[in-house]
């Protein structure tokens, strides 16, 4: 397939786009529908683009289905849906009778619409190019495709949008050569092209860039306006005393200290934190001056039956000069001590030797296994954020707009991104079997404690506790691991910054959400949700319409009033389990640790989330679907069971009533 | 759960004789100190040609370390070894279990290559040669990929020497008649049933091929009666009615190996399938090709032009074939986890390297774009290759499974194998490389098992479109190396014919052999295993319980768009180096229209990036591949479950609809290898690996590693092991 499908010239890189289409409706399971009416909050799917025409050619071929990533949180699939946005659209159009018209955006509670241009045509890697109306509100770009039935649609929440860019000027000839581009976080790109003499593209590129970027331009996140509201409330599924009781925490060992309370100890460290129970909070101050930022060891997850634990921090400040911190030192023997099962402790230091040992330059540093006694010093070989995010730049590069496919796995090799999972797969493994195997205990950081270290406990501890394994739990264990010990969604993603080349931006949660997808492809029924909950995690993750991954850390969470202000994603996930849920999900069969083959001949390209804009790739059975469908055929059935004993109950009733009636039960029902 | 020899008293259908070779003292000897019988299972017409004692087999998984003791026979069947130790296999219930080979056996027809360890360094000893000394370890490597090594350290010289020998040359024959297949005397116990698939020796299997397909314009010919016009052609086959005996006799000289063209398929359309050999190269009369070429045509009800596609052009070569092979083989083969953990750095490269999934690709484009303009743009299709055994076989049949769905059902399946593979004449005994012949090249190629890739692709691309399962595909090309079954052994069905008959002469009682098909799966496995051959998720299956849900297929997205026609042209990189991919059709073609249900029309992704690794068939029996607990087999369990669920629901429904419950709707069985009620149930997923149902590791303790990671659960199994075999004497 390749090149032939875009008709430019690679190397503009510019339009691109992503399909997904609602189907005709005719063939909507009941999954389908009911992926289809969950999404009552059209547009609340960032990255959803809809695209649909039934008899056109290029119909089935965008075909959403659930489990297909444009079904992502919304992409409307059903007729229902459909009714649904009519329904909306005309609330909005009585609300606003000024500015309504068939081809305005469907909006959101809190959305307004703020450029509208006509005779856009975007420039569809796929499909050729398509004329329609392109709209900018406060919250999403969206792109309606002229006269098609069903309509073709793009929908891109502006969270997601990294770069726009102005292609070609007045002088400009040839068609489709004037217009913007549109550079995305989530694999790809857009181009719209503008007709010089409707003079629209001006306010486009203004709105994109004001709302785009609100940090450059003293703007809210659109968190802030939406007012959406659901049933259930997301901002409570994490608290961490209920946490540390469901590890049976405090006991002998250890303790809860409110020493971080008000952020004042480490701003970048929830306030809650579970510590030796010999440490008094001094000593913590004392430790957190050795540890960078002060990140000090702190418990993650302990071990029910041996306890043994998974700690985590930042590194030592060791410094070129070799320095030692007898406080230091001393508390990682108390955390050794409270695991009486075994007279060691590993640290496993997530970065390359080389990584660690030059750090030492900058005041940092590892422990050496000559201060710390009993301690053993392992380091993963994981690479620091600048490779990660020139490893996924190249793996889009290869993916799209067309895929290379002359010589795919080698490329595949040569983007090192696969490694890369290995790696931190291998990482996470090795500190489970630790814990799991060795009854030892185990502490985990890297540098700052808070990219490669959350993505190492989180995994080790999926990997250790079933309960992290269903829906609930992974959400709390993003809570716990990722948001309250200060994972820097905000800078990492870049959130609402024009500065798309910031250096400190890098897919180190894209990578943890990868892992996971790797575990539940080696287990396919021992998570209790499914890819789809992975990839609206992350498309929300950019989209900036919920208030979860919007901070950089607690402290900051709570200065600016997210809790309060915003919706959390796990309100909007847990109206709707059911499209999240894996349809084999085991629970009996999995109550112990589970370990993943961390071997490149296990672990492979996520295409459903990487090559998700491209029709060609979805799968065209997805055996999610077929699962789900023998649950419903079993639904459907043990209905019929319960109807027809009750009808049997009800004719067994008639007969010993009228016990002169025919011999035969057949001639009783004709009667 | 049963010990270790349960597979050998399990031996229910096969009658057991005594060898006459057994020799009483060695007997008595194993009796002492093994306090069990130490002999192999032997098939009727099976002979013990050497044997040795006291040997240990390893596992290939841990250096040489610790082995399991036991005897080791060369027979003129298999290699078998045979241990009084408990194989602790515990959980051997969730084993597809072979009756004709147990566990540590190896039909001589699977060895690929004999290795000698001597101080660390491996050298291939030759076929046919002679050994004199010692041997050390014996690393036997076979055809599925599994490496076995024995030590023969505390084995009698002479034993080992008689052993080593008696497998270089029996494993290697020279002619065809020297296989088991010919020595196998079943008696007349033997029922053969395999009424279910046609072989397409007689004429009634043609005729009745004719009225499912419903072609106009074709009709069967006698033409090949006794071989007279073609030694590679089958006695019957499918011509256009408007060509007579007389005009095929003329055209056929004119034609490579005398092969006239054949019909393979139609669609309800009109246009056909046709495969076509090249005109011999000393032929000036062009004109035959062209009559019969006019000839096809005459049968489409438009009267269009006929597409001709050159498969040599398109599809790798058989040369290619093989040197892919051989790669991935390798690839495939580690020699232990040290080698295994080095080359994972780089799997990718090197996969890319072997070439294998690029033949996968080729062929199914090349499938794909064949279907689609016979489905979608109405044209007759004439593959033309020059002898038309190789790669015509493997178009066909999957531009077959692309569009007919009776094929994907597993007796259609087999009718299309036998049809398109074994009586049009793949040279089996080559491609497989049965014979060892000296003055022969070696043309081993295994084409059929890149036809069986490809199939196992479109049942990962359409998991509900297939009756049978991956499973299946696996058992399958193992049985090809079983040489018992006459199916895959020939070159043709004259050279069947002629085996048979020089057999018969040879034979003093004047019987035929009992040349049995490989269809007859009852000879293999129990009605249990067989059940691993059912796919749960059958869109066929559940329509039969549901004939009323809409979804009871896939909704199936109209195919790629790189079916179509412009990417035949873009694709001759099989034969020029030089690639060029990028002209490949610049408009997007989204034609065939949708056909939701598992029925209709599969177009499956083609590209190297929509391709993955058959991991079940060359990943099975690398233990460090493998995850504990998960992999697609704990996927296929639950479906199992469920599918065994809406069976005992849907049986509750009839009864509950009948006034009396209807006896013939009621049968208990769904099915499914796995039960809902079955005692291998709930707990069995956990144990499961993602080599299911094929065990990575051979025998251990599996207990131990529930919950453990794979490789502290690799160093517990070689304790125990060790322990095994010193419990038993390993003095």
């Amino acid at each position: 397939m390749d090149k032939s499908e875009s008709r430019e010239p690679r190397q503009t890189q510019g339009s691109a786009g992503s399909l997904s289409a609602s189907s005709d409706g005719k063939t909507g399971s009941s999954a389908e529908a009911a992926s289809g009416a969950a999404a009552t909050t059209p547009g609340s799917t960032p990255g959803s683009t809809r695209s649909s025409s039934g008899r056109s050619r290029t119909s089935s071929h965008d075909q959403a289905k659930p489990g297909s990533p444009s079904a992502s949180a919304s992409s409307s699939v059903s007729d229902s849906q459909e009714n649904l946005q009519a329904q909306e659209l005309k609330v909005l159009r009585d609300a606003n009778s000024k500015l309504a018209q068939p081809d305005d955006p469907p909006l959101m509670p809190g959305e307004k619409l703020q450029a509208i241009a006509k005779d856009v045509t975007y420039l569809c890697p796929f499909m050729g190019p398509v004329r329609g109306v392109l709209s900018v509100t406060n919250y999403k770009l969206y792109f309606k495709g002229n006269n098609r039935d069903p309509p073709f649609i793009v929908d891109v929440p502006l969270g997601v949008v990294s770069r726009v860019e102005k292609v070609g000027g007045q002088s400009s000839r040839g068609e489709n050569s004037y217009g913007l581009d549109v550079f995305c976080k989530d694999m790809r790109n857009l181009r719209f092209a503008h007709k010089q003499e409707n003079h629209s593209r001006r306010l486009v590129f203004e709105k994109l860039q004001q709302y785009a970027f609100p940090v450059n331009n003293k703007l809210p996140f659109f968190a802030f306006e939406y007012k959406e509201t659901f049933s259930t409330n997301g901002w409570k599924v994490y608290s961490p005393v209920e946490e540390f009781k469901r590890l049976g925490l405090p006991n002998d060992a250890w303790r809860i200290t409110k020493v971080n309370e008000n952020y004042e100890f480490c701003d970048t460290y929830p306030a809650v934190l579970s510590v030796p129970k010999a440490a008094t909070d001094d000593d913590l101050r004392r430790v957190g001056v050795f540890r960078s930022r002060c990140r000090i060891p702190a418990l993650s997850w302990i071990h029910p039956e041996s306890q043994a634990t998974i700690s985590r921090c930042s590194q030592p400040l060791v410094g070129v000069g070799g320095k030692r911190c007898r406080d230091d030192e001393k508390y990682l023997q108390l955390i050794m001590d409270a695991n009486a099962q075994s007279h060691k402790l590993y640290i496993m230091d997530a970065r390359p030797n080389v990584n660690a040992v030059a750090n030492k330059a900058k005041g940092g540093g590892y422990e050496s296994e000559d201060a710390y006694q009993n301690v053993e010093l392992v380091f993963l070989d994981i690479h620091n954020i600048h490779v990660m995010r020139e490893s996924l730049r190249k793996l889009r590069d290869m993916l799209y707009p067309s895929i290379d496919d002359h010589h795919w796995l080698s490329n595949l090799e040569a983007t090192h991104w696969l490694e890369h999972i290995k790696l931190i797969l291998a990482g996470a493994v090795r500190v489970a079997d630790k814990v799991e195997s060795h009854k030892t205990s185990v502490v985990v950081h890297c540098s700052d404690g808070w990219d490669r270290t959350a993505q190492l406990t989180a995994l080790a501890m999926l990997m250790l506790d079933p309960f992290y394994r269903t829906i609930r739990g992974f959400e709390l264990l993003i809570e716990k691991e990722w948001l309250s010990f200060g994972h820097k969604f905000a800078t990492r993603l870049g959130h609402g910054d024009k500065n798309h080349a910031d250096a400190d931006r890098s897919p180190v949660f894209l990578q943890f959400i990868d892992c996971v997808w790797q575990i539940s492809r080696q287990f396919p029924v021992a998570l209790e949700f499914n890819e789809q909950f992975l990839i609206t995690i992350l498309d929300h993750a950019y989209s900036c319409l919920f208030g979860t991954f919007l901070c950089n850390a607690e402290q900051i969470q709570d200065k600016e009033g997210v809790r309060q202000n915003t919706v959390s994603l796990w309100s909007y996930v847990n109206d709707r389990p059911d499209e999240f849920r894996n349809p084999l999900y085991a629970a009996y069969s999995h109550q112990h640790v589970i370990f993943p083959v961390a071997s490149l001949r296990r672990i492979e390209l996520w295409k459903a989330y990487y090559i998700r804009w491209n029709p060609r790739m979805r799968p065209q059975e997805p055996l999610s679907q077929r699962n789900r469908e023998l649950l419903e055929l079993r639904a459907q059935l043990q209905k019929r069971v319960e109807e027809l004993q009750q009808e049997v109950g009800t004719k067994e009733k008639s007969r010993e009533a009228s016990p002169d009636s025919s011999p035969t039960q057949a001639v009783t029902v004709s009667v | 759960m049963s010990g270790g020899f349960k597979s050998y008293v399990n031996m229910n259908e096969v009658e057991k004789t005594e060898p006459e070779s057994q020799k009483k003292d060695v007997k008595k000897i194993a009796n002492e100190v093994f306090g069990g019988p130490m002999e192999p299972k032997l098939l009727p017409g099976e002979l013990v040609i050497a044997e040795g004692h006291n040997v240990l087999k390893f596992n290939s998984t841990d250096d040489f370390n610790h082995g399991v003791s036991g005897a080791l026979f060369c027979t003129n069947f298999k290699i078998s070894f045979v241990t009084a130790n408990r194989s602790s296999y515990d959980l051997g219930e969730l084993r597809q279990r072979n009756q004709l080979l147990s566990e540590h056996d190896i039909a001589l027809t699977c060895v690929e290559a004999v290795y000698q360890v001597w101080n660390g360094k491996k050298k291939r000893l030759p076929p046919g040669s002679n050994i004199q000394g010692r041997v050390g370890i014996l690393e036997i490597h076979c055809k599925d990929f599994r490496i076995l090594p024995f030590s023969f350290k505390f084995t009698p010289k002479e034993a080992e020497r008689n052993v080593v020998n008696a497998i270089l040359h029996h494993a290697f024959p020279t002619s065809l008649d020297l296989l088991f297949a010919f020595e196998y005397n079943p008696g007349k116990n033997l029922r053969i049933g395999i009424a279910d698939t046609p072989e397409f020796r007689a004429v009634k299997d043609w005729e009745r091929e004719l009225s499912r397909v419903h072609p106009s314009g074709w009709r069967v010919s006698f033409a090949n009666t006794n071989f007279k016009m073609s030694d590679t052609l089958p006695e019957q086959f499918i011509v256009p009615s408007s060509l007579s005996d007389h005009d095929l006799n003329n055209s056929s000289p004119h034609f490579v190996d005398g092969r006239v063209p054949l019909w393979s398929w139609s669609h309800q359309n009109g246009s056909s399938l046709v495969r076509m050999v090249e005109l011999r190269s000393d032929t000036t009369q062009t004109q035959y090709l062209e009559s019969m070429l006019r000839a096809i045509e005459s049968t489409h009800p438009e009267r269009t032009k006929a597409s001709i596609i050159d498969l040599a052009r398109l599809c790798p070569s058989p040369k290619y074939i093989q040197v892919a092979y051989y790669k991935l083989r390798d690839l495939c083969m580690p020699a232990g986890a040290e080698d295994f953990w080095a080359a994972d750095q780089k799997w990718y490269s090197l996969l890319d390297g072997t070439k294998w999934l690029q033949c996968v690709s080729a062929c199914l484009s090349v499938s794909s774009a064949v279907a689609e303009r016979i489905a979608g743009s109405r044209q007759t299709v004439v593959l033309r290759e020059y002898d038309g055994r190789d790669l015509s076989c493997v178009v066909a049949s999957v531009v077959q499974l692309i569009l007919d769905c009776h094929t994907r059902t597993l007796v259609g399946f087999q009718a299309l194998v036998q049809r398109e593979w074994v009586v049009c004449g793949h040279r089996f005994t080559d491609r497989l490389h049965h014979v060892h012949a000296k003055d022969k090249d070696n043309e081993e190629s295994p084409v059929f098992l890149l036809f069986l890739d490809c199939v196992w692709q479109l049942l990962q691309q359409f998991p509900s479109c297939f009756e049978f399962t991956e499973t299946y595909l696996t058992t399958l090309w193992d049985s090809a190396r079983v040489p018992l079954f006459a199916t895959f052994l020939f070159n043709s069905e004259r050279d069947r014919y002629v085996a048979c008959m020089d057999a018969k002469r040879d034979k003093n009682d004047n019987t035929s052999p009992t040349l049995m098909p490989v269809w007859d799966w009852s000879l293999q496995f129990s009605d249990q295993d067989r059940l691993l051959f059912n796919n749960p998720l059958y869109g066929g299956k559940l329509a039969e319980y549901f004939p009323e849900h809409p979804s009871n297929g896939p909704t199936v997205v109209p195919p790629n768009p790189t079916n179509t026609l412009g990417s035949f042209k873009s694709r001759n990189k099989w034969k020029s180096k030089k690639k060029k991919q990028a002209g490949a059709s610049a408009q997007v073609s989204f034609a065939t229209p949708s056909t939701p249900s598992f029925n209709g029309p599969l177009f499956p992704i083609n590209i190297g990036a929509g391709l993955k690794l058959w991991t079940q068939c060359y990943m099975r029996w690398i233990p460090w591949a493998h995850t504990v607990g998960g992999g697609p087999p704990s996927e296929y369990f639950h479906q199992c479950l469920l599918v065994d669920e809406l069976h005992i629901l849907n049986m509750k429904i009839h009864s509950l609809e009948m006034s009396k419950p209807d006896e013939h709707n009621t049968s208990r069985e769904s099915g499914m290898f796995f039960t809902f009620e079955s005692p291998r149930g709930f707990d069995a997923n956990d144990s499961l690996t993602s080599a299911f149902p094929y065990s990575p590791i051979g025998s251990m303790d599996r207990k131990s590693i529930v919950g453990t990671p794979l490789f502290s659960f690799l160093r517990r199994m070689s304790v125990s092991s060790y322990n095994g075999a010193a419990a038993n004497g390993d003095d």
